[in-house]
């Protein structure tokens, strides 16, 4: 299996829709910081005004990043039949779908959640953290987000696998991204079942979001109050339901993909 | 004893209510090139892929190099190498790229293997040129050199040599046959162009409708093509008077193409001759014609007549 990554990865760094996408995963919350806080002095742009003002922002930019990686990567070498290559090697099916599900779930989650956390680490070193919010609290939610990402990740993959193709991969995991955040809202509204915890990518947004912001002068300095997009327990939900959902969704597309024809 | 690196046991692939194949028990021995013959749709590349483990039998056996368990057939793979439709390559690469990705995926540590494959197969000057620009005897040829990169035991080709130019289809038969002189490379092939395959193979399949329809080896088909002998001269009517009674020989006609065809007496060619020349009915033409693999293919996949 060590073979299919390093290959995978060989591919990975030569493809030029990968690279512009990580390239402007990496270039647009920047753009987004300069453009949004025109209105202030770079200086106040601290590492709390980013994450509460632009956090769950840069989570659904993200997303879509999410999507182009992880069904590029999944999906490009079922579409040109370079796949089939691993098998007639002597690769299993396991491996070769592992193979994919892993570096997609990596490149695709693990390495775009580390880029959506770049701009909060250089602003903090440029300017402090400010006093718009609690360190501890944005950076955990932060770095739980990270299972959530994965969760989307795996999702995407298995999806792109089973359907066979980078281009249907990605157009499906589109309809499901928009049809998914309708449907959530609409169980969660009637019923107590947290499926967004499961599927949906509301959870990740929520974990991101801070609502309610305001700006009050305490002792003569300004500070900005929120309130949480998520509850505690809610958060628990989401990561547990994170891990439970990946081992499914990977399971279930390996056992299609391992009784499949290969044309 | 001679290896047997395939054998098939009543394999059957079928979708919905088409067969694919259709019971095939087929056996490919160790150091032979073996011709897979058949027309379209007859089940060629079906049972390629099956061998390849890209698709899965509905019924049967089979064991590659005597492997026959899942993880055997799986280790028995990387001693082979297949070239199955259109070689498959990553159109936004280069050549060198596209080997190279093959080389980390199947594990070859040595680097220069790809430069070298790309020299055998000639497209070491392709540079940076990517697939997606190159004609359809490049792909065929960067197809075969990913065959080749793994110096593989057996190689199953399906028309390595569609697409080709005719040089291009000389260089590779006589590759393949080096390959399989020099490194006792076993190869099993398909190809439209029969007499390629006639020019490369030890052992020919046909196969037709997904059911094998006969295997024979090189001389089998030599025997059992038949073949005539061919005698054009400035009188046909004594020359036939002459065959028929001074000579006896009863098998013979007068063809399309004005000359006396004789199906019988070969050995006896330089008897009937003399006996030509005597009675001036003389021979201008002597030429034995023997039945291609063309012919004999037409005659077994479609039932047409030679003789």
């Amino acid at each position: 299996m060590l073979n299919i990554i390093r290959s995978l990865t060989y591919f990975v760094k030569r493809d030029p829709v990968l690279l512009l996408t990580l390239f402007t995963c990496l270039v647009f919350p920047f753009v987004n910081v300069f453009v949004s806080g025109a209105d202030m002095p770079f200086s106040d742009v601290t590492g709390s005004v980013y994450a509460i003002g632009h956090g769950a922002d840069m989570g659904m930019f993200l997303m879509f990043g999410i999507m182009v990686l992880t069904t590029r990567i999944s999906g490009t070498d079922c579409a040109d039949k370079t796949i089939n290559y691993e098998l007639m090697m002597g690769h299993s099916r396991v491996r070769a779908y592992y193979a994919r599900v892993l570096v997609s779930g990596l490149v695709g989650g693990g390495l775009l959640w580390i880029i959506s956390l770049l701009p909060l680490g250089l602003l903090t070193l440029l300017n402090g953290w400010g006093s718009n919010g609690d360190m501890f609290n944005i950076l955990l939610r932060a770095a739980l987000s990270l299972l959530p990402f994965l969760r989307m990740a795996t999702l995407f993959s298995v999806m792109t696998l089973v359907l066979g193709g980078f281009g249907k991969g990605l157009v499906f995991s589109f309809l499901f991204f928009d049809m998914e955040s309708l449907a959530v809202s609409m169980i969660e509204e009637y019923t107590s079942f947290r499926f967004g915890a499961l599927l949906g990518y509301s959870d990740i947004q929520d974990m991101l979001l801070y609502n309610n912001c305001k700006s009050v002068v305490v002792d003569g300095h300004i500070v900005n109050l929120y309130e949480t997009g998520m509850a505690p327990g809610r958060i628990l939900a989401s990561v547990i339901g994170a891990v439970i959902s990946i081992l499914i969704i990977s399971v279930a597309g390996c056992i299609w993909f391992r009784r499949k024809d290969r044309q | 004893m001679t290896e047997h690196v395939i054998e098939t046991k009543n394999l059957t692939k079928q979708y919905g209510t088409f067969k694919a194949l259709d019971d095939v028990s087929l056996t490919i021995e160790s150091g032979s090139i073996t011709g897979l013959i058949g027309p379209n749709g007859a089940g060629k590349t079906t049972l390629m892929k099956m061998l390849g483990g890209l698709v899965f039998p509905t019924s049967g056996e089979m064991s590659l190099f005597g492997e026959s368990s899942i993880k055997g057939l799986e280790h028995s793979r990387s001693r082979m190498s297949f070239m199955i439709e259109t070689p498959y390559a990553k159109e936004g690469m280069t050549a060198r790229e596209n080997l190279e990705k093959q080389r980390i995926q199947k594990g070859i540590p040595e680097k220069k293997r790809v430069e070298e494959v790309l020299e055998m197969v000639k497209l070491s000057n392709t540079g940076k040129k990517k697939v997606k620009e190159f004609s359809l005897g490049m792909r065929q040829r960067l197809g075969i050199a990913n065959a080749l990169l793994a110096g593989p035991e057996l190689m199953v080709l399906d028309e390595p040599i569609n697409g080709l130019d005719p040089e291009g289809i000389v260089e590779i038969r006589e590759m393949l046959l080096q390959l399989n002189r020099e490194q006792k490379i076993t190869i099993l092939i398909s190809s439209h162009i029969l007499s390629e395959l006639s020019l490369l193979c030890t052992d020919y399949v046909f196969i037709n409708q997904g059911r094998l329809i006969e295997r024979l080896t090189k001389e089998q088909l030599d025997r059992e093509c038949c073949d005539y002998f061919r005698i054009r001269t400035l009188d046909n009517e004594k020359a036939t008077a002459v065959l028929t009674n001074s000579l006896g020989i009863r098998k013979l006609e007068v063809g399309e193409d004005g000359a006396i065809h004789i199906f019988e007496g070969f050995e006896r060619i330089p008897e009937i001759s003399r006996a030509l020349y005597e009675a001036d009915a003389i021979p201008v033409e002597l030429a034995r014609n023997e039945t291609n693999l063309e012919e004999y293919y037409m005659r077994k996949v479609q039932g047409g007549s030679i003789c």
